[in-house]
């Protein structure tokens, strides 16, 4: 079938609703195919090329406002990073192999982290990606942004990271908080979200919420403990997984953990990191989703009616993260592509099924329900210090401290720029895709039903 | 000299180099044996210089034939002769001092075994010892002992050299020339290499290298917390999977230097050498609060705070920008690529419904071939190209897939496929330079284009219908290239049920194994 409905839509807390399209804006350099770290390399930005590929070929471009980045320029990524690492990846690039042994050190590049030819103005095409997201949702243009080269959550404020040189996510987040009093942001790559963390820490305007493996994992971090500093005390969440973790575990976890956070936290916008790399049979994940599993988290969240900004992040089977972007574009606009590829220029690379998604592999899900029974403990008994801390940050005047709580903050208060955003339809009208439009009613029904037993199909 | 004296002198020496502290031989006992009191000296030092497990020599020591050895006669002899290494340099070293140890000097051979199983240690120890402050040891002690524990922070190079980058908190370690690192590597490879096998373990020259190696090490280990690889996806808790069990066993650790290559890279596990006599002992657990990692299940790393880390967040004034309509913030929109902005596309979605995928059935021959695929992948492209007009060049269509192919020649093609193979077997890192030799009229982009989008392509074309079960084709590393590599029988190259497609198929791109 083709284009059916929308995906799942649970009820939002502020009582929103999922009914209409969502106005998805989409960033895509059309160059960013042709980087390359290196020989041997996982990171392959060719993959970006594939998935925008299956997105055209699927017609889903026909719901999407497409935009090429503006490429971000040394000034604008200095909004985060330090000056000197700045310059040295803008300058590293003209020249790969005359680099001060000293630098190479210091902002460990070398090998997770190659000075590859053109690394800059990938660095700027991933940033400059991200940076559009925030300023679209800033000016209430889109509901929904993506841009595939970005999350690149590892990435430090003078160092670079497991692939990552430019943290695009933090720089975004940045431009969101002009506008946005509380940023979320939610990571479902398979590595602990270290940069994007790091960066707010000590911020309760950014609250970071991530989902990974950890022990003897990369990057190390992200213990269960680790929960934020000084005023960002509580407001990061680390989600500790073992290995196998498959699509129900995951889903039951994410939704039990995210649906307290939007209900505790409220953010005003949303971004998620879309790592690939948590698939199943990922060249260096080991965690067990099927594409729809994964692609669950941003059907989940998107039903929260909330500006959301939808990123990439790592991946590193390549025809699986191009099926995993493109569905998850899918799921954005509200359509559920058919299995069967249509052929398209990679088609080779999705054999030999050739379907858009993929088994989880037969192995053991080493998270045992107590383990993640704990876990959940911990994580809803650290969400509700925030909740039963009288605390300021829920205030409207962040100056009066006395001023009495307002948890009940209404959703769609928002600033006067932000004009119509929930009411949005899609970019074309739905009319020549009638099928996609589902009435309000039956999207309840679904609702009850999801509510009662969750299942793959949501 | 005077073999009671040269045995008080062989003990000052090894407890200033941190050995038998706590070992007392009374003057009388001595005195009465001196050889006896050598070899209770001996096997306390073999004891702390052999940590980790290593059985103790039988001392006395005793020939094959069961003849004693007095090994401090033996001991003193090769000494006098200038060392071990003078020794076995000269002809017949080893039976004179076979005959000054009372043994027969054609049992040179086995005498010189039994010196380097017992006395090996103790000789490169001493000799350091004295190749660096003479042969006799004076008040330099205390100097010594200040220069080791590096107490006086010292500017340096190394330091420098080794500091991450102000991620870790710079400390200070002794000012050493760069040669000296390059030394250092060596001893411990060197301990590496002798670890293993039974026997033999050098020691090493304590102040030379241990004190490097011990802050090396500590930067390093920092470092490697702090930047584990994601590639082989591993950190600290897998670097160092233990307490070093020899520093908290004894109260007084002489040097227990055992290295172990771990991942490819070096990992120095040991304690500090006690040169100052205090008994303590630095062991891996101990990191400065500030980057701590420690290594226990229930210890993590630390995230760094302070302006070096945070980015910088305002506060919330409930105040948004005013002229967010500057070009300044409007170039972030980009280039609208679509909906194209001059074009009724609604005229253009004639196409498929949103979401549609292929087709089940087709009309071709042999549905599912190479050609078959090609046909329909040629098609889509042509109704792309007329329902996205100029989106279609703006999103490199034009340059996706084999298109890429059009602008290269046979001879091209044929090229780069056998660089490919010739790199196959060991690949190591110049498969792309020597695609750059061969092709220097072609930019890095065009090579590398032509990699994804036909080379990758058609070696998946091929191992979808040959080796369906075997595609991890993304990790051009491993598999892809051993695949190359595994010679297909001709009968292997047989498509169930188009066994003739194949054949076709072979002229013009999939000849790989040929």
């Amino acid at each position: 079938m083709a284009a059916s409905g929308e995906g799942a839509s649970l009820p939002s807390p502020a009582g929103g609703e999922d009914a209409h399209r969502r106005r998805v804006s989409y960033f895509y350099e059309p160059s960013i195919g042709d980087y390359y770290y290196g020989q041997g390399h996982p990171m392959k930005p060719h993959r970006i090329r594939m998935a925008h590929s299956l997105v055209v070929h699927y017609g889903l471009h026909r719901l999407l406002e497409l935009s090429r980045p503006y490429p971000a320029s040394d000034a604008d990524i200095r909004r985060f990073h330090s000056d000197e690492y700045v310059a040295f990846l803008a300058s590293a690039t003209g020249n790969p192999g005359m680099l001060d042994p000293r630098a190479v050190k210091r902002f460990n590049v070398g090998e997770d982290c190659p000075v590859f030819d053109g690394l800059f103005p990938f660095c700027q095409a991933s940033a400059g990606g991200s940076i559009g997201a925030a300023v679209k949702l800033n000016r209430g243009d889109a509901d929904i942004t993506i841009n595939w080269a970005g999350g690149l959550h590892h990435a430090k404020k003078s160092e670079a990271s497991g692939f990552c040189y430019v943290n695009d996510i933090v720089l975004a987040i940045l431009e969101l908080l002009k506008f946005h009093r509380r940023v979320l942001y939610v990571d479902i790559d398979v590595h602990h979200g270290d940069g994007v963390e790091e960066a707010f820490f000590t911020t309760n305007r950014v609250m970071t919420v991530s989902f990974h493996k950890y022990g003897d994992f990369f990057p190390g971090t992200g213990h269960i403990t680790d929960v934020g500093a000084a005023e960002g005390k509580h407001y990061a969440l680390n989600v500790p997984l073992s290995d196998g973790i498959d699509d129900a575990t995951f889903r039951d976890l994410f939704q039990c953990i995210m649906k307290k956070v939007m209900e505790v936290y409220q953010p005003d916008v949303v971004v998620l990191q879309c790592g690939a790399d948590s698939l199943a049979g990922d060249r260096l994940g080991c965690f067990n989703l099927s594409v729809k599993g994964h692609a669950d988290c941003l059907r989940f969240l998107r039903s929260y009616n909330v500006p959301l900004m939808v990123l990439g992040g790592g991946g590193y089977t390549i025809r699986n993260v191009a099926r995993c972007w493109c569905y998850e574009t899918a799921v954005a606009v509200g359509v559920e592509p058919d299995n069967k590829l249509p052929y398209n220029d990679y088609y080779e690379y999705f054999g030999p099924d050739y379907t858009l998604h993929i088994q989880p592999k037969s192995v053991e899900n080493t998270n045992t329900t107590k383990d993640l029974e704990n876990i959940k403990n911990m994580i809803l008994e650290n969400l509700s210090r925030i909740e039963h801390v009288p605390s300021t940050q829920f205030h409207d005047r962040p100056s009066d401290p006395e001023a009495p709580e307002e948890k009940e903050e209404d959703m769609d208060k928002r600033p006067p720029q932000r004009s119509r955003l929930w009411s949005g339809g899609a970019y074309d009208s739905d009319t020549e895709d009638p099928d996609n439009v589902k009435s309000e009613g039956n999207d309840l029904i679904a609702n009850s039903h999801m509510k009662e037993e969750p299942n793959d199909g949501l | 000299m005077d073999p009671v004296a040269a045995v008080v002198a062989i003990l000052t020496k090894l407890k200033s180099l941190g050995f038998c502290a706590d070992l007392r031989i009374p003057d009388a006992a001595a005195a009465s044996d001196p050889s006896e009191a050598f070899d209770a000296v001996l096997a306390a030092f073999l004891r702390e210089a052999y940590l980790g497990g290593r059985e103790a020599r039988p001392i006395p020591a005793a020939l094959g034939d069961g003849r004693r050895v007095d090994l401090l006669r033996l001991f003193l002899a090769v000494r006098a002769a200038g060392g071990y290494a003078r020794v076995a340099s000269s002809t017949g070293g080893w039976a004179a001092a076979a005959e000054s140890a009372g043994v027969d000097a054609d049992l040179a051979a086995a005498v010189k075994i039994l010196y380097a199983k017992y006395l090996g240690a103790l000789d490169r120890w001493i000799q350091r010892l004295e190749e660096a402050h003479g042969p006799f040891l004076g008040s330099d002690r205390k100097k010594r002992q200040n220069l080791f524990n590096g107490s006086n922070g010292v500017e340096e190079e190394e330091e420098a050299l080794l500091d991450c980058d102000g991620r870790e908190q710079r400390h200070v370690m002794l000012k050493r020339k760069r040669g000296d690192m390059v030394g250092m590597l060596g001893w411990v490879r060197e301990i590496a290499e002798n670890a293993g096998d039974d026997g033999t373990v050098v020691a090493g020259s304590v102040d030379e290298y241990l004190s490097v190696a011990l802050a090396v090490r500590k930067v390093v280990t920092r470092k490697r917390v702090r930047r584990a690889s994601m590639l082989n996806g591993s950190h600290c808790q897998e670097v160092f999977p233990m307490a070093c069990d020899c520093c908290t066993s004894l109260t007084n650790v002489g040097v227990c230097a055992k290295a172990k290559l771990l991942n490819g890279s070096l990992m120095l596990i040991e304690g500090e050498n006690n040169l100052a006599g205090q008994g303590k002992c630095e062991t891996i657990m101990q990191h400065d609060s500030s980057d701590g990692c420690r290594f226990t299940s229930q210890q993590k790393n630390e995230i760094p705070i302070g302006p070096g880390y945070q980015a910088q967040v305002p506060q919330w004034t409930g105040e948004v920008p005013v002229n967010y309509d500057d070009p300044e913030t409007l170039k972030w929109l980009g280039t609208k690529v679509w909906p194209p902005i001059n074009g009724n596309c609604k005229a253009l979605f004639c196409g498929d419904p949103i979401g549609k995928g292929r087709e089940v059935v087709c009309g071709c021959n042999l549905p599912g071939s190479v050609e078959c695929v090609r046909f329909h992948v040629a098609e889509r492209r042509f109704k792309l190209k007329r329902e996205l007009g100029a989106a279609f060049y703006a999103w490199g269509f034009d340059r996706m897939g084999e298109e890429i192919a059009l602008s290269w020649t046979d001879e091209e093609e044929a090229s780069f496929k056998a660089v490919a193979q010739r790199s196959a077997p060991s690949l190591g890192r110049d498969f792309w330079n020597r695609l750059h030799l061969f092709f220097q009229f072609k930019g890095r982009k065009e090579l590398v284009s032509y990699y994804f989008n036909c080379f990758l392509l058609r070696r998946r074309c091929y191992q979808n219908r040959i080796t369906p079960k075997n595609i991890d084709s993304d990790d051009e590393e491993e598999t892809e290239f051993r695949f190359l590599g595994n010679r297909l029988g001709h009968s292997a190259a047989k498509y169930h049920n188009t066994k003739h497609t194949i054949c076709i198929e072979n002229t013009h791109s999939m000849d790989l194994d040929e």
